[in-house]
């Protein structure tokens, strides 16, 4: 069959589409595939400029290269065919392109001329380490036409006189910027249509004032350090996430929204009173993440949501944590495990899914019996997915005593899948024996970050499942290598994994490299 | 119903639903243009088959919002774009004609999924582009795009 050239036969308009979806940098090396090839580079309605030095070459070295990339952009931009251009996006460090006033003035030409073309979406993002900051022309405030900003480690003034002219602007993104005060909230003022809003390391930012906002969607405040009050008012909220971030305490004030479905909070001078009412203020919400906070008592009630994610690395065991989640989905925590078991009782957990527990390693391991974690399976057994991180460090928490064994309820056997993470601790076998006391698994899988020596004893326990376990007869419940009836390793990946820790002469420099999947197979 | 002759004489029998879909084909039935039988000259019947497939699957999971649903439609949509070269292009070109956003979209991206990664020889050997620069033209093209080899 004769080989055709078939793509060169592609209408312009479709070739230019195919490769506006292949990095610009991957486009600007295809124009040596053939001559037409490199004329279409001028035609691409978006490009992402970027540069990074190669480790390899020293500083003084790179200069082709720097002049190369700063022509290739000169050139795209000054001579681009096209009447608009969709988005262009800009990576420059400072240090490497110059500070100086010529290549200020560069700079300033290259948005020039993509304000000239319509520009949509635009997207500038400098570094400088040595070099001063770039200073943006407010000529990029008047720009009718952008719908996307982002700004990252740049500087710009906007004072009483600057004219913001950005009625078609949506989506604002504002990352390490320093300004005035007052600076990003006229900018903010001036966007009605605004969907989607970020501001994230701005320094400089005291008070965020959000209402008005009718359109807004998405917000996302993390870590501006300088903030003294926040406040939000807007109704279409959907997102919101605030990471407070600094060492001084922040008014923070957030409107009741019906539609809010998320929201991620990084804030430790929350109060429980604040608290309580954001929650009740948000009767949508699904996803709930909560991080950094000093709070001593947690009460989380609310029918509709779905997904719930703390990290209560605060919380000391003493804390109380209550959760009353009729709906909830998928449940990930992790901090101390006295407050989460006590919450396991009476969590309901007939819509759970997934679990996703990791229990810091603390001093309370007196408290943790093993009919609480019996009791924790249980409530877990309509989960698919399990995820279990315990951190065992007395090996009084594993002997179950031989009196107990007869009074103790079943092993649960609906547990799907189960994945353990262990970490350095005593005692592999007895562990091994506890948690096939409490549950049966349908599948197993070892962690990447477990202790490969847990994983060695365990599949030596499978292996040697064969050998009569000494059990006495007069014991009713024997233990489980009588109810294994096969185990299965999952996969290539595992089964490679298992033979290069089997065969490794010195476990202490050794680390898993993937997780180890087993399938196993129970009698009851 | 609606009727599409494609360039060699075959004909296909489609839903009002799927035909809007095609848009070249759905501003021909607004302006009243759309006969008993429509023409389409620029396809083959091999080809308008595959579209027409493409544009039934797309209307019928277009009800369905579960991501379940959305997830066996990708999978279906990757086993779709699996043909041979020739095909691919003869898709690109028919949606491209009959303006379906949605598969030219997803055949454009294939394609560029196959120039991702590669070097130039590599594209001219897969898409069979004959070098038209000479050693030095090819040097200083290498040269002012420099900044792209790293």
């Amino acid at each position: 069959m004769e080989e055709i050239n078939r793509i060169s036969q592609l209408p312009q308009e479709v070739l230019i589409r195919i490769l506006s979806l292949v990095p610009t940098k991957e486009v600007a090396r295809a124009k040596l595939v053939s001559k037409s090839w490199q004329n279409l580079f001028e035609f691409l309605p978006s490009f992402t400029f970027e540069f990074l030095l190669p480790r390899s070459l020293p500083p003084e070295d790179s200069t082709d290269d720097m002049s190369s990339f700063i022509n290739a952009i000169d050139s795209a931009l000054k001579l681009h065919k096209r009447f608009t251009l969709d988005r262009l996006q800009l990576n420059l460090d400072l240090d490497l392109i110059g500070s100086g006033s010529r290549s200020r003035l560069l700079i300033d030409s290259w948005i020039d001329a993509a304000l000239e073309r319509k520009v949509k979406q635009l997207d500038l993002r400098f570094q400088c380490h040595n070099a001063g900051y770039y200073f943006l022309p407010f000529e990029v405030f008047g720009a009718r036409t952008i719908t996307d900003l982002r700004l990252e480690e740049c500087r710009f003034e906007i004072c009483g006189d600057t004219n913001i002219d950005l009625p078609a602007l949506r989506k604002l993104c504002l990352r390490r910027i320093r300004c005035e005060d007052q600076a990003i909230q006229k900018l903010i003022s001036s966007c009605p249509l605004i969907q989607d809003l970020k501001t994230s390391s701005c320094s400089g930012v005291q008070r965020l004032h959000v209402s008005e906002l009718v359109n807004l969607q998405r917000l996302s405040v993390i870590c501006c350090y300088a903030l003294e009050s926040i406040e939000i008012d807007a109704p279409s909220l959907q997102y919101l996430e605030y990471h407070h971030g600094s060492l001084q305490c922040a008014l923070l004030l957030i409107t009741p929204c019906e539609f809010l479905r998320e929201l991620i909070l990084y804030d430790r001078f929350i109060t429980e009173d604040l608290f309580q009412n954001l929650l009740s203020g948000f009767p949508n919400l699904e996803l709930l993440k909560i991080n950094d906070t000093r709070l001593r008592w947690i009460e989380i009630s609310h029918r509709q949501l779905k997904r719930l994610d703390l990290t209560l690395t605060n919380l000391e065991a003493e804390g109380i944590l209550k959760i009353d989640t009729p709906n909830l989905r998928s449940l990930r925590y992790y901090g101390c495990r006295t407050p989460l078991i006590s919450v396991i009782s009476s969590l309901n957990t007939s819509s759970l899914q997934e679990v996703d527990i990791n229990f810091i390693n603390s001093d309370d391991y007196g408290h943790f019996s093993i009919l609480q974690s019996k009791e924790f399976f249980e409530m877990m057994k309509h989960c698919q997915d399990i995820k279990l991180n315990l951190h065992i460090k007395s090996k009084q928490e594993l002997i179950i005593p031989k009196r107990r064994r007869p009074i103790l309820s079943p092993p649960v056997y609906d547990i799907k899948h189960l994945h353990l993470l262990v970490y350095n601790c005593c005692r592999y076998q007895l562990m091994i024996d506890r948690m096939f006391w409490m549950c049966r698994p349908q599948i197993l899988s070892i962690s990447r970050e477990t202790e490969p020596r847990f994983l060695k004893v365990l599949y030596n326990k499978f292996r040697n499942k064969e050998e009569r376990p000494k059990c006495r007869i007069s014991c009713t419940t024997k233990c489980w290598q009588h109810y294994l009836e096969d185990v299965r390793i999952d996969g290539d990946e595992s089964r490679a994994e298992i033979d290069r820790i089997i065969t490794a002469t010195e476990l202490s420099n050794i680390v898993m490299k993937c997780e180890v999947r087993f399938k196993l197979k129970w009698r009851s | 119903m609606i009727t599409l002759r494609s360039s060699d004489g075959e004909t296909f029998d489609i839903d009002e639903a799927v035909a809007v879909e095609l848009q070249t084909i759905k501003h021909m039935m607004e302006d009243g243009c759309a006969g008993s039988q429509i023409p389409v000259p620029n396809v083959t019947g091999k080809i308008l088959a595959k579209v027409i497939e493409y544009c039934k699957k797309h209307v019928e999971s277009g009800k369905a919002e579960e991501q379940a649903a959305s997830d066996d439609l990708k999978g279906w949509d990757a086993d779709f774009v699996k043909v041979d070269q020739a095909t691919l292009f003869d898709i690109i070109l028919a949606a491209n004609y009959l303006d379906i956003k949605a598969l030219l979209d997803l055949t454009c991206q294939t394609v560029a999924e196959m120039i991702k990664g590669k070097t130039p020889e590599e594209i001219r050997r897969i898409f069979c582009i004959k070098n038209d620069f000479t050693p030095e033209e090819e040097e200083e093209v290498r040269r002012e795009n420099q900044w792209a080899f790293e």
